[in-house]
Order: structure tokens, then sequence, then C-alpha cells
């Protein structure tokens, strides 16, 4: 919406000293100087990822063989860490890659 | 049929594409340069250094456009914060009211008017000058002018007034001289 035309002098000389500036070359330059803008936004999202499928495997590998310990009241309250470890570890393991997916998902500022 | 603006960009997000962004640049140079010339208060290569990192900000963060406003009113709140970075950092640019500054006295005839006015303009402060140069020169709405400058509508309002205010003081040997001519 633009404001509404007035019949004041001043308005039209501002108006009338509103003139067009030549390109001369302008554009050329910015063109000619614009980095590389999708790489580093490409990249940011693989790294994370595979930073984060990396850590899940190291994190299996290191889960007891016989699988998750079951976790009952005194055993959470015992703050053992044969039983707790596991947990802990899975729920880092969750956390880091819901992280991951979000900040690859999000656009760089 | 022409590209809109809209499609240039989507091109741009798209597939990186360098012409559509130099058409981008081509259609919004010369009011962008324009502004900031008025802004530097007529140092034309600064002006184009500040239009020419402003045009590679754009560049950076187009993805953040979101579409809910004009790309030119976009445009020239990043060329705005461009020069308001710049002004910070030079003393010399400093945002304040330069109400103080010599003017050279208005004569008649509509040419030197329009010295007089390019002069009398380098009066106004900073918040004034684009003020006055967004909303009376390149049309925009109040509002718009208050999304690119970062402050209140009533404010921007005060501005424009203020501004006018000091130009017709400025101008008003000659500018009487303009009006009886019937301009």
């Amino acid at each position: 919406m633009n404001p509404p035309e007035t019949n004041d002098p001043l308005d039209k000389m501002l108006r009338e000293q509103n003139s067009h500036i030549d390109d001369a070359g302008f554009t050329a330059r910015v063109v000619s100087a614009l980095p590389r803008r999708h790489l580093r936004f490409r990249l940011r999202p693989i790294l994370l990822l595979a930073a984060a499928a990396i850590g899940s495997v190291l994190a299996t590998l290191w889960l007891p063989r016989a699988g998750l310990p079951v976790l009952s009241a005194p055993a959470l309250f015992s703050l053992d860490f044969q039983v707790l470890g596991p947990w802990a570890i899975l729920l880092l393991v969750a956390a880091s890659l819901t992280w991951a997916v979000i900040a690859a998902m999000r656009p760089e500022d | 049929m022409p590209f809109t603006d809209a499609d240039l960009i989507a091109r741009v997000l798209a597939r990186e594409d360098h012409n559509a962004f130099g058409e981008l640049v081509r259609r919004h140079q010369s009011p962008v340069r324009a502004f900031l010339a008025r802004m530097t208060r007529g140092d034309a290569h600064l002006a184009d250094d500040l239009a020419q990192e402003t045009f590679l900000k754009v560049w950076k963060k187009l993805h953040t456009f979101r579409g809910n406003a004009r790309f030119s009113t976009w445009l020239f709140g990043i060329a705005f914060n461009e020069f308001r970075d710049f002004a910070r950092q030079r003393k010399e640019l400093a945002l304040e009211d330069a109400d103080d500054l010599p003017v050279e006295s208005a004569a008649a005839g509509d040419g030197l008017l329009r010295l007089d006015l390019t002069e009398a303009m380098k009066s106004l402060s900073s918040s004034e000058r684009a003020a006055v140069v967004l909303c009376c020169q390149n049309g925009l709405s109040h509002a718009e002018v208050s999304q690119v400058l970062d402050c209140p509508l009533g404010t921007v309002k005060t501005n424009i007034l203020r501004g006018k205010d000091k130009l017709r003081r400025r101008l008003a040997p000659a500018y009487k001289d303009y009006e009886s001519a019937g301009n």
C-alpha cells in the first residue's frame, strides 16, 4: 500500500528527485562476488547425521549383549550402574539423534 | 511474460541460479543505491560498497525471506541495517541529528532548487532522512517504513513530519518561488 499522492510541492519535488541510477556494471560486480551458498547448507546436515549415526553404533556396541536390564522400582532407587548405565546411554543416544535431526532440518542463520 | 520477484527468488533457492539473482539485483539496484547515497550524504562510492554488501547479504539470507512483505521492503531493511552497522563503526556518520550542518542558501530556479533539496536533505538526522526518502521518494507506506527501520509507526510519522518541516524551513525562499510558479 503506497502513501496517498498529495499536492504538497515538497512531496512533488521529492518524487521528481528520485531519478534512476544506471547499473554501470554494478550487477556484474555483485554476481561475480557471490560466495557459494548451498555447499555449507548441505554439508551441515550430512555431518550432523553422520556423527549421530557413528555415536549410535558406538553406543550399541557398549550395550550389554543380553539386552537391556529390566527396570524395577528397587533397581531405580538402588542407583546401580549395571542397571541404570545402559538405559542412560540409550536415552543419551535418542536425545542426540533427535537433536541432530532438528538441527539438520533448521536453515542456517 | 517476465518473471516476478517471487519466481526469481524460487529459482535462486532451488538451483543457486546466478542469472536469476542477477536479474533481481538489476531490478532493485537503483532504489537501493539511491537510498544508500542519501543515507551517506551523497558519498556514491560508499553507497555502492554498502549496496554491494547488502546484495551479498541478500544472497546468503534469501532462504529467510518469508514473502509476507514486498521483496523491496525486505531489501531496504537489509540496506538500512548495513548503513546503521557502518555508521556505528564510523563516528563521522553517526546517527546523530545534524541540524546544525551549514547549508548553502536557496536560490531561485528549479535546477538550483533541486541542488538545494539535496543539500537540505543532508541536514536531516539519519532517522528522519531514511523515513522521508523511503516514504516520499520510494513510495513505501508508513507501516512498511516502520518495518524497514524497525521502529514504531508513531516514530515514523513523527520523523517524516519533522523531516519535511526541516526541509521546508531550509528551502523557504526558493520553495516560495517554486510554489508560486504553479508547481
